[in-house]
């Protein structure tokens, strides 16, 4: 019986000695491995942008008054009651509420008239992302591509053109400068925010800690304290067309509609679908590829001199133990070779990440490291082996030891 | 202990008869050597004796067991624990040391291999990988692997060939020392003279083949 500790001295020193092949070897099995791995990792993380894009976005709608905001009625907009919200979070299917304040933004322009300076206010509805009363930070990154910072404000990419000149992007604005007369302050423009039907009633949009560290919390709160709007956060996107038929059944005798993207939701369902199919199909054909191009290689190797089994046997050697050596042999490369495609794949998939322009918005795609697509290499780098030396067994055997010692 | 018992082997490779009509009788702690020229078929019968390759005809008793009619799992079984077996063309295992060749393909224990390597001359060739070892290096390891599996029975094809006198003598001695261990020695050799060492020599080249004490 031939020890463990033998098999594994003799393959490390066919490991070793033999560097060119196991050098190629390694080389292939890698690539196997990278192709079983990285390929449908990036399909993976397509799904999974759209997905995320979807759950973020879509599954949201709006609750507004069914006759909008309109200037100067925008206290007309601010009929929707606790109890009203309360209603609309029982309804099934809804995983969350988020009652919306609305408020008046000014940004000023001083004009020079008749030889004295003027104010010119340009009025903008405005809300809060974060916090009581705001928008939920995860939709606004996703509808903005952008985090607000600390500093300023996004505005709707439509009413680009509604701003005054500025220099550097820093306006002069105050919030409820009638009738409450608050003071203005400096804020900067830090982006724009593609049209979408989640942001019907908003122009303009703040962070919270922002402005309420610059209006104080007193003020904040009494300026933000209304729900001018409501957010409903459907549990799934595909219950999204239900709750938006009971929402628009139960709340029409109050005036209030909900607003939804049908149009793009359903493009987006009917995208996933669609994707959904041809990457699973390209990430198992990838792993198939990857994982028949390891046997193949392992067989060659095995099978390329078949007179080093026939030697053994002469030895003493009975066929399971060649087997096993052959084994331990493929192990040691393709565990090397799996350690070496994992860390390739952490360090080249960052570098796949793309974006895709889709519905006005860019979507991040991130190809993920997915521990499933791990688990499968490292069962190919174990099974693989196994499967190769295997081969190689029941190949031996339809050869005679003379046939096979005279392949030298 | 039962030695070789072949009667009417017969072996051909296509239309080349090889063996025609081998028989011999060799007693365990015996040494028979197969005498004869190049491609008289002394090599395919050492094979035969080793159940590397098996007789189109004739009757095989090997230590007291009917070879011939031993399926293939039974033979490599037999040949496994009963046979050794040294090439007339040294083969080693390339990516091990001459020490490893013996030590790891065999199973040995350490001191013993390196104790037969320096009866051997291979002292100071343990560490070399048979590419730097001469074809009468390699000749002699491939041989020392043979005589530590310490099996019944002991074929060795050719163990002269390309050896100094020196040497030669020393590894005649190695396989009568194993023979007189009860064990069964066969060997090979183109040269009559080396027949010398054995208790009984095969005559291949006189034909039908017959032995002579």
């Amino acid at each position: 019986m031939v020890s463990l500790g033998v098999l594994f001295v003799a393959s490390a020193r066919k490991v070793y000695r033999e560097r060119g092949w196991s050098t190629g070897m390694i080389v292939v099995f890698s690539i196997s491995l990278v192709i079983g791995m990285v390929i449908p990792s990036i399909g993976y993380g397509l799904q999974l942008g759209l997905q995320s894009y979807m759950n973020t976005v879509f599954t949201y709608v709006v609750v507004a008054n069914a006759g909008g905001c309109n200037e100067p009625g925008l206290d007309y907009c601010l009929n929707i009651t606790t109890s009203l919200i309360n209603n609309i979070s029982s309804i099934r299917d809804i995983q969350n509420v988020y009652p919306v304040a609305v408020n008046q933004t000014d940004i000023i322009q001083l004009i020079a008239f008749n030889g004295s300076t003027v104010k010119d206010y340009h009025d903008f509805d405005s809300v809060v992302m974060g916090g009581p009363n705001g928008l939920p930070p995860d939709m606004v990154t996703t509808l903005c591509s952008k985090i607000i910072g600390n500093s300023g404000f996004l505005l709707d990419s439509a009413l680009i053109n509604q701003l005054p000149p500025s220099n550097n992007s820093l306006y002069t604005v105050c919030i409820n400068c009638y009738p409450t007369g608050m003071q203005p302050f400096n804020a900067s423009l830090e982006g724009t925010c593609a049209e979408s039907s989640l942001l019907t009633n908003v122009d303009l949009i703040w962070n919270a800690t922002f402005l309420q560290n610059v209006l104080g919390g007193e003020s904040y709160r009494s300026s933000f304290d209304n729900s001018g709007f409501v957010l409903v956060k459907v549990d799934n996107v595909r219950n999204v067309e239900g709750v938006v038929k009971t929402l628009a059944g139960s709340l029409g005798q109050f005036g209030l509609t909900p607003i939804y993207d049908q149009a793009n939701l359903l493009n987006a369902q009917s995208l996933e679908s669609n994707l959904a199919l041809p990457y699973t199909i390209i990430g198992g054909a990838a792993i198939a590829a990857g994982g028949l191009l390891m046997i193949l290689v392992s067989y060659i190797s095995t099978v390329r001199r078949r007179w080093e089994s026939g030697l053994l046997e002469t030895q003493g050697w009975s066929r399971k133990e060649i087997f096993r050596f052959q084994t331990v042999y493929l192990l040691l490369l393709s565990c090397a070779s799996f350690t070496i495609s994992m860390a390739f794949s952490f360090v080249v998939l960052p570098f796949l990440s793309t974006n895709l322009a889709i519905y006005g918005q860019i979507i991040a795609i991130k190809p993920s490291t997915n521990d499933l697509f791990y688990l499968i290499g490292l069962i190919f780098s174990v099974a693989v082996p196994f499967a190769s030396s295997f081969l190689s067994y029941l190949s031996a055997g339809k050869h005679s030891l003379d046939q096979t010692l005279r392949e030298n | 202990m039962d030695g070789i018992n072949l009667k009417g082997i017969f072996k051909a490779y296509g239309a080349i008869r090889v063996l025609e009509d081998v028989s011999v009788d060799i007693d365990s702690g015996e040494v028979l050597c197969v005498v004869g020229p190049s491609g008289c078929g002394k090599s395919t019968f050492l094979k035969i004796l080793a159940l590397i390759t098996m007789p189109d005809a004739g009757s095989m008793k090997i230590g007291g067991t009917d070879v011939a009619s031993m399926n293939q799992k039974e033979l490599e079984n037999f040949r496994r624990k009963k046979i050794a077996y040294s090439f007339q063309e040294p083969l080693l295992l390339p990516y091990l040391s001459a020490f490893e060749n013996i030590a790891c393909v065999v199973g040995a224990p350490r001191d013993i291999v390196v104790d037969v390597m320096k009866q051997f001359r291979l002292g100071n060739r343990m560490n070399h990988t048979p590419t730097k070892l001469s074809v009468g290096e390699k000749k002699r390891v491939d041989i020392a692997r043979a005589l530590l599996r310490n099996t019944d029975f002991l074929i060795t094809d050719e163990p002269l060939s390309n050896l100094d006198p020196g040497t030669s003598e020393v590894v005649m001695m190695k396989l009568m020392e194993y023979a007189s261990r009860g064990k069964t020695v066969v060997y090979s050799s183109v040269e009559p003279a080396e027949a010398r060492y054995a208790d009984k020599v095969l005559n291949m080249l006189t034909s039908p083949h017959g032995q002579s004490p």
